[in-house]
């Protein structure tokens, strides 16, 4: 599923990252006066440094505190106005132009054509506009600097502080007005491109033979007309009055039913639907059942190197188990509505004529019961959608169902100490009664009111309104794949075009960091030096999880001396070394330091992974609020230091060399 | 006594190399005090430390030792800017404004309230003489406007104390002249002036005070007409006089034992001489000036 990594609520995230923020930053700080102190009490004599530490540092504090809301706001206009003067809109020329053109290299055949829209125009505004930021920054400062402009500055009551934060304030709102004209160019573009529709025309419709009530048509399937290189499966039942569409390149559409004037049905397709979504949806935990029927919380690896999915064999007990809570009539009145996307893992072909086949269960965790509700042809990596109908009717006549289905109390095997297994429910809980119903309400059937039996870190979890879905392949030898987030709740719809603002919001936030990095830079650095550094935080904030793994150790391989021991001695990756030799010991020893500056460096540098939220627009979720929130605490506890550093570095300077 | 709005103690500047070895000595232990309401001028040839001295008092650069106080405060107390117009060598501004901007621009930095700084723009703009160019970009401005300009923004705050790093350098001798008479009306508001520049003329024209750089060292410092007071020579302005009147004046000063070293028609400056022709011009144009009467004609 696309959104892969677990994003955390911003209460319970915050306390954790503030306490770590703080930390960090004391240890910057203290780093940094510990570094001045040594240098110049190499010149001065440890008291006259000591002294000299304390006054930058009360200097800077008062600089970085008190500063003047008007005088910021003089100098980010001016950083505003001189971008706009030295012609910045030509940024938006290449813009404009990239949209024009972007038809000419864009696949037209694409299955999913939104996503592929989506994920150009999102890259394309990114890297333009950070490029523009970085080069902005880069050449303001010390252009000022060159030019001796800034003499008139700092001469004024001008605190160094406010020159740093001017600049950086000019940037980001310049990147706004960037941004916001071509968020809306953008969106018209999308949503325009992909507008089409399709023509239903009755002649290429067959007709599927059969006795039907007088006055009664028959119904109906075909296809709909070619339009954006695709065609729609359709089918019309009996009496002609709705039309089943059948998604295609991630989109339906709806079709209204009139009559002519001779009297006759005619139909009409609508535009596109669900092709622009932001679903919200809701995450269950998911558990695998073993072969044997244990649960386990890990599936089967297939040997793929991706280790994100786990698998399930096919014909076995085998099975996913997606706990979800908060599963009430109120929150779903009408049944639940649920998508999931499996990957098979084949070890045969298979029946040529239809994919693989699995099955969908509900079950109550409490009382065991379970109900098979739908079977499952695999649509690899595609999104399927069903509904688990509020009231489920098993009884004879009821051609929705197959009748021969009996719901059955399945009780659960869990992992004991030393093999043994103990099974849950306990018998007394069981709801045997349950087994020789036919009519089910969902709610009452197969959600428990709480659950405690899920426990994590050895303690035991309270759940409330659980319900438990579960998902089985049911042919030997074939396999499916999947992983905690390739089932969800699709509990509501937001506002497309609210997420696509908070995709943006992702971009804005990327352009804000660079250009405090860059303003930084530039306080000490010439201008080509400035785009390098900012270049390198950009490419470790876009390689950042290689970093952070680099620093804790937790790549195969170890470090650049082992590694290089690795080379000359030809061993694998994935084997481990003799420590007990005196090289391999020295060499672990020098990587740890590297490791070590490797991960000073890796918390320096903000993820930007995480900062990018288009991958949920251009697939149609909803970004929660909480991650939006998280990314701009982010930012900002990025922002804090450099912006303090800066002016550090810039108070340190003498403005005339 | 008065009070003292700038001075140094053993102000010292050393510029070293990346390795901290002495490159220049720039400035040796200069020890300088300007009293509220006097003009001072800083004299030198290049590199002397004139430039130096002033980067040192208002923080461009850090002194190697000694103090540099401007109203008995470092430069790292940025407030005391509030009461110091500063005018660089070159007028240093951002040329992509116009004039109105940058002065709006730095009005703000004072902090200065939007009617004020309305108001107070277009006095400077009209005591510079830009009210037709004040919508017109910098980068079109010549070095003689831009300079004036320059000089509005140095006074957009009122300031106490003005600092003029080489204010007429860049004018014609008609803007020097406005110049001079600027920074004399600035004494006249009671602010102090303390300006550096190379030509002397300048100098002896408008400063109180005056001291006297050399290599980085403090050679002279005193009034200037007492610094350029000849002891052992009289001097009489008169009006014209006819040959025997000369005659007369010349056998009584040989009389007191007086010896005439010099006598002739007084000499007006080329400053005096240019600024009357351009005088005549624009009262009667089209006709030959001839730079007033300095012939009798």
């Amino acid at each position: 599923m696309v959104v892969e990594q677990n994003y955390p609520a911003f209460l319970e995230w915050f306390p954790w990252a503030f306490i770590s923020w703080l930390t960090l930053l004391a240890i910057l700080f203290l780093g940094l006066a510990f570094v001045g102190f040594l240098f110049s009490g190499l010149r001065l004599g440890p008291k006259k440094a000591f002294l000299l530490i304390l006054q930058i540092c009360k200097q800077v504090a008062a600089d970085v505190v008190f500063v003047s809301p008007r005088r910021i706001g003089a100098l980010a206009t001016l950083t505003f106005k001189e971008a706009v003067r030295k012609k910045i809109v030509v940024g938006f020329i290449i813009f404009i132009l990239i949209i024009l053109f972007a038809g000419m290299f864009l696949d037209p055949t694409s299955p999913r054509p939104a996503q592929l829209y989506m994920g150009f125009i999102f890259n394309a505004t990114g890297y333009l506009t950070i490029l523009l930021i970085l080069l902005l920054a880069a050449f303001s400062l010390p252009s000022d600097l060159q030019k001796k402009t800034i003499h008139t500055i700092v001469t004024k009551p001008v605190r160094t502080s406010e020159v740093i934060l001017g600049r950086i304030v000019g940037f980001v709102l310049l990147g706004t007005a960037l941004l916001l004209p071509m968020g809306v160019i953008s969106y018209v573009f999308v949503v325009r491109s992909q507008s089409h529709t399709h023509v239903l025309s009755l002649e290429e419709l067959q007709t599927i033979p059969g006795n039907y009530a007088d006055g009664v048509s028959a119904p109906l399937q075909g296809k709909t007309s070619l339009a954006r290189n695709h065609q729609h499966e359709v089918y019309i039942p009996p009496g002609g009055d709705s039309v089943q569409v059948s998604p295609k390149n991630e989109h339906t559409h709806s079709a209204t039913v009139y009559t002519d004037a001779d009297g006759r049905k005619r139909y009409r397709l609508g535009p596109p639907e669900d092709m622009f979504a932001a679903r919200v949806v809701q995450y269950g935990a998911l558990n695998y059942l073993d072969q044997r029927g244990v649960q386990t919380d890990k599936g089967i690896n297939v040997g793929d190197e991706w280790e994100y999915r786990s698998f399930i064999a096919g014909a076995t007990e085998a099975a996913f188990i997606w706990q979800f809570e908060d599963v009430t009539p109120e929150r779903f009145p009408d049944g639940l509505p649920i998508e999931m996307v499996l990957e098979v893992f084949r070890t045969h072909k298979g029946e040529i004529s239809r994919r693989v086949l699995g099955a969908i269960f509900v079950r109550n965790p409490e009382t065991g019961l379970t109900l098979q509700v739908e079977t499952y042809e695999s649509q690899e990596n595609e999104v399927a959608a069903f509904k688990i109908p509020r009231n489920i009717d098993l009884s004879a006549g009821n051609e929705d169902r197959q009748t021969a289905l009996r719901a059955k109390v399945v009780p659960v095997r869990l992992p004991g100490r030393e093999k043994e297994t103990q099974v849950y429910p306990p018998e007394n809980q069981c709801d045997f009664a349950g087994e020789g119903k036919v009519q089910f309400d969902l709610f009452e059937d197969f959600v428990a009111p709480e659950s405690v039996r899920w426990a994590e870190d050895g303690r035991s979890v309270t759940r409330k309104n659980t319900i438990e879905i579960w998902v089985r392949c049911l042919e030997r030898g074939q396999y499916f794949g999947a992983a905690q987030k390739d089932m969800y709740i699709r509990s509501s719809d937001a506002s497309f075009a609210w997420n696509f603002v908070k995709g943006y919001l992702g971009i804005w936030l990327q352009m804000t960091i660079v250009a405090v990095y860059g303003v930084m830079f530039s306080t000490f650095l010439s201008t080509p030096v400035t785009i390098l550094a900012t270049l390198v935080i950009i490419l470790g904030g876009y390689f950042h999880h290689f970093l952070n793994s680099l620093g804790m150790g937790t790549l195969l391989g170890g470090g650049p001396f082992e590694a290089a021991i690795r080379v000359f001695t030809q061993e694998n990756l994935t084997i481990e070394l003799d420590m007990n030799t005196a090289e391999i010991y020295i060499s672990r020893m020098i990587d740890s330091v590297f490791q070590g500056v490797v991960w000073v460096i890796a918390h320096l540098i903000p993820d930007f992974g995480k900062f990018d939220c288009s991958g949920f627009v251009s697939q149609g979720f909803n970004i929660p609020f909480s991650v939006t929130l998280v990314n701009f605490a982010t930012v900002l506890g990025f922002a804090i230091p450099i912006y303090i550093v800066a002016t550090l570095l810039m108070k340190m300077r003498e403005i005339e060399r | 006594m008065a009070e003292i709005v700038v001075e140094t103690r053993n102000l010292t500047k050393i510029y070293r190399d990346f390795w901290g070895r002495r490159k220049v000595h720039a400035l040796k232990s200069l020890d300088l005090q300007i009293n509220r309401g006097e003009i001072f001028g800083l004299l030198g040839p290049n590199g002397s430390g004139k430039t130096t001295t002033i980067k040192l008092l208002l923080g461009l650069l850090f002194q190697s030792e000694g103090e540099a106080l401007i109203f008995g405060k470092e430069a790292v107390d940025v407030r005391r800017n509030e009461r110091i117009g500063y005018l660089p060598e070159e007028s240093y501004l951002y040329k992509f404004l116009n004039a109105e901007e940058i002065l709006d621009f730095y009005g703000r930095l004072f902090n200065i309230p939007a009617a004020v700084r309305r108001q107070r723009i277009y006095d400077l703009i009209e005591m510079v003489g830009l009210s037709w160019a004040k919508k017109r970009q910098l980068k079109e401005y010549s070095k003689g406007m831009t300079r004036r300009i320059g000089l509005a923004q140095a006074l957009i705050n009122d300031p106490e104390l003005v600092i003029l790093d080489e204010p007429t350098s860049g004018l014609d001798p008609i803007g020097t002249r406005e110049m001079k008479d600027l920074i004399l009306d600035l004494k006249r508001q009671g602010k102090t002036v303390l300006m550096c520049s190379h030509l002397l003329a300048d100098v002896q024209d408008v400063c109180d005070r005056i001291g006297i750089l050399f290599q980085g060292e403090l050679k002279e410092i005193g009034r200037v007409d007492t610094l350029l007071k000849v002891r052992d020579e009289t001097q009489f302005l008169t009006s014209a006089l006819s040959e025997e009147a000369i005659a007369e004046v010349r056998a009584v000063v040989e009389k007191h034992g007086g010896v005439v070293k010099s006598v002739g028609n007084a000499m007006t400056s080329l400053e005096d001489l240019f600024l009357k022709i351009v005088e005549e011009s624009k009262e009667h144009p089209g006709r030959r000036a001839h730079g007033g009467d300095a012939n009798g004609r």
